[in-house]
């Protein structure tokens, strides 16, 4: 039995996928815990999960598009929170004592706190922001973040000389996406690429199941949980081509209570939707998303074609891999107007093409063994001896 | 890069037709497009976009009008900062499209890719 420590962001799509690789680690005999925002991470894992808080803060949102956004991910987010966690993240360590410590990329933190107690850590990829490298081609921009990680690496006190890059783990990175969405790099061996984690999740009861209509082909849209301040005014324009598509397409749409335009009749529109339940039931015929890594591993797992719309960091890049696959349609967010998108979301529920080609990628994605692959990897790190010695011991 | 005083002065066609072509944008677009545009902000052209534009300035205008090297040579702000009126200076021959034509000079960046 080992004891894993997990730190996360205190955002529902890196925490989502946690849920499942925990699971898969609990069934196996092991003990597994949280280090994070309670206020967020509970609502999220039940009253039943072990979470070792960090305290709550409000970060400054993120900017809608492009560079700004880029902008406010590290300076309003990734550096402000590790300096806001860097003290309770260390004190959750000599709490629980874990053999492994797998820290979320956009909390180093978590590995600055691991290393300096001489403990396993491991990266975890939810996305392709890290990993995928979306500003190689702007070396002063990848410069800029490294210069940042290397001040928090310094600021914590640990030896300039052995500055490893927090995001990346010399041991173990456990990256939630396979290589039909990375594109044709190479990665290290120890980069393990184990696909979509597709564990089930808790039923949830407040969907309005008897509103799906039997014999409507039916949409799945959802820009993501990052994205609501810029999403209103592509609202307007998905509904408006729901509304060309008359009545043969019914939507499920993820928003925001009060954010959306009047809808289409027999439109199901939720704050969130069992997205997981719905796909492996077979009730979406397509999915309109913006690109994040775990709807577009999760829509293609279950062979499900998509329209992507991305907004910013990596999921223009994750659009161009799925337009590669054949597996969806790319359509610029900012200026696809009604009827473009009216065409793009006829091409990919009137052509099998598609849809075949989702369900090939989608197989290639799951081959890559999900949270039970994951769960393997992490054993055997914690499995190997010390890192030059764990200092909890 | 947007050092210089605001132009109202017209893009070259050529140039709007590419942008537009890059974007995917629908009819009408090119309409509000000025040289003081900012590819990022005001454009909202992503990275595969704009890899899309250095491709199609490369085979309308040759290898000077080399966008990914421009933006290479630049950091974050100057990133933001860089405008359509940018690219018709560093990069657009003067007159039109002339493949075999030198360019206007090389602009200041540099670095790998």
């Amino acid at each position: 039995m080992s004891r894993f420590l997990l730190v996360v962001p205190p955002l529902a799509g890196h925490i989502h996928p946690t849920v499942g690789l925990a699971g898969e680690l609990a069934a196996r005999g092991h003990q597994v815990a949280w280090s994070g925002s309670e206020a967020v991470l509970r609502p999220l894992l039940g009253p039943d999960a072990e979470v070792l808080a960090t305290g709550s803060r409000v970060f400054r949102a993120q900017s809608g598009h492009g560079l700004a956004a880029l902008r406010t991910l590290w300076e309003g987010f990734v550096v402000p929170y590790a300096r806001f966690t860097a003290k309770a993240l260390d004190r959750a360590v000599l709490d629980y004592r874990p053999d492994v410590v797998l820290v979320d990329q956009h909390t180093p933190a978590g590995a600055l706190v691991a290393h300096r107690h001489g403990l396993h850590w491991a990266s975890l990829a939810p996305g392709a922001m890290e990993l995928g490298r979306p500003y190689r081609a702007l070396p002063k921009v990848e410069s800029w973040m490294t210069d940042q990680l290397t001040a928090l690496w310094l600021r914590a006190g640990l030896p300039p000389r052995q500055y490893t890059d927090p995001r990346f783990s010399p041991e173990l990175l456990l990256a939630l996406t396979g290589r039909a969405l990375t594109g044709p790099q190479s990665f290290p061996e120890h980069f393990a690429l184990v696909g979509p984690v597709l564990t089930a999740r808790p039923a949830d009861p407040l969907f309005p199941w008897r509103e799906l209509a039997p014999g409507r082909r039916r949409v799945l849209l959802s820009m993501g949980t990052l994205a609501d301040d810029v999403s209103a005014d592509f609202h307007a324009r998905a509904v408006r081509a729901l509304e060309l598509l008359g009545g043969e397409v019914q939507a499920v749409i993820t928003a925001p209570p009060g954010s959306l335009p009047r809808l289409p009749p027999g439109t199901v529109a939720v704050e969130r939707a069992p997205v997981l339940e719905l796909m492996a039931r077979g009730l979406l015929d397509a999915v309109v998303c913006h690109g994040g890594m775990n709807t577009v591993g999760e829509a293609l797992s279950h062979g499900i074609p998509l329209v992507v719309a991305p907004i910013r960091h990596d999921q223009p890049f994750v659009a161009a891999q799925v337009t590669a696959a054949g597996a969806g349609v790319r359509v610029p967010f900012a200026r696809v107007s009604p009827e473009g998108l009216a065409a793009a979301l006829r091409t990919v529920l009137d052509d099998p093409a598609y849809r075949a080609a989702a369900a090939a990628t989608g197989a290639g994605l799951r081959s890559g063994g999900g949270a039970r692959t994951a769960a393997d990897r992490l054993e055997q790190l914690a499995g190997m001896p010390p890192n030059g010695g764990n200092l909890l011991v | 890069m947007n050092d210089h005083p605001p132009s109202a002065a017209p893009v070259r066609a050529e140039l709007l037709a590419l942008l537009a072509e890059a974007a995917a944008a629908p009819p009408g677009w090119s309409g509000r497009v000025t040289a003081d545009s900012r590819l990022d902000a005001d454009l909202l052209l992503d990275e595969c976009e704009l890899g899309a534009l250095a491709a199609l300035l490369h085979e309308h205008f040759g290898e000077r009008a080399d966008l990914a090297r421009l933006r290479a040579g630049l950091d974050l702000d100057a990133l933001a900062a860089l405008t359509v009126g940018d690219l018709e200076r560093e990069l657009l021959p003067p007159g039109g499209p002339a493949p075999d034509r030198p360019g206007p000079g090389r602009p200041t960046a540099g670095g790998p890719r």
